[in-house]
């Protein structure tokens, strides 16, 4: 539980929009992970199903995050990845 | 017996959040970071479903488990790579002197 907090710190001060959303995926497993044990710490077996959607859920939320991130296709339109090269040349020595 | 191996399974997970949680602050990049969630998220999971395993009265929830374990581990991988992916394309930078390569 303090994880959560933790990691949702890093939601928050993120400097990009992948750390958000690598945040989030971590918050849905750990809350996935907090259900099953209140299941078995409880003896209510019926949270077991509300965990298991609840991840499926996250997962699709997920998916529409990034769909609405990708511009058009899906696929890479980096021909052969140079427009890291480029870019990355100012500051080559940094040893 | 039983209840040393659950305790030992539970610790291991805690162990392996706390360290996904530890890497999502120490590394320099987006896409290290992702690794370290990755990693630590899987195992915490598979230790998590382990314990309760071993706990579980009945068969039809050892199932449950055995189905949210499988779903997770197909899901969480393909959702890490989907995110490097989307990253790429939409324009974040990886750390400096990283050696990209297609495929």
């Amino acid at each position: 539980m303090v994880l959560i907090l933790l990691v949702l710190l890093r939601a928050i001060i993120g400097p990009t929009v992948i750390d958000r959303l690598i945040s989030i995926n971590a918050i849905t497993s750990k809350v996935c992970v907090i259900i099953l044990l209140i299941a078995f710490a409880g003896e209510e077996y019926g949270f077991v199903d509300i965990a298991f959607v609840f991840m499926l859920s996250g997962f699709v939320g997920g998916l529409w995050i990034l769909k609405v991130l990708a511009p058009g296709d899906w696929e890479l339109k980096i021909p052969g990845l140079k427009g890291f090269e480029g870019e990355r040349e100012e500051g080559v020595s940094h040893d | 017996m039983i209840k040393w191996i659950v305790f030992i399974c539970f610790s291991g997970s805690f162990l392996a959040f706390g360290l996904g949680t530890l890497g999502l602050y120490k590394f320099p990049d987006p896409y290290t970071r992702m690794h370290a969630v990755g990693m630590g998220d899987t195992f915490g999971v598979g230790l998590i479903a382990l314990g309760l395993f071993l706990l579980s009265p009945s068969w039809v929830l050892r199932l449950k488990l055995m189905v949210i374990l499988f779903l997770f581990w197909t899901i969480n991988p393909t959702m890490t790579h989907l995110v490097a992916k989307v990253g790429l394309i939409h324009g974040v930078q990886p750390v400096k002197n990283t050696r990209l390569r297609k495929g």
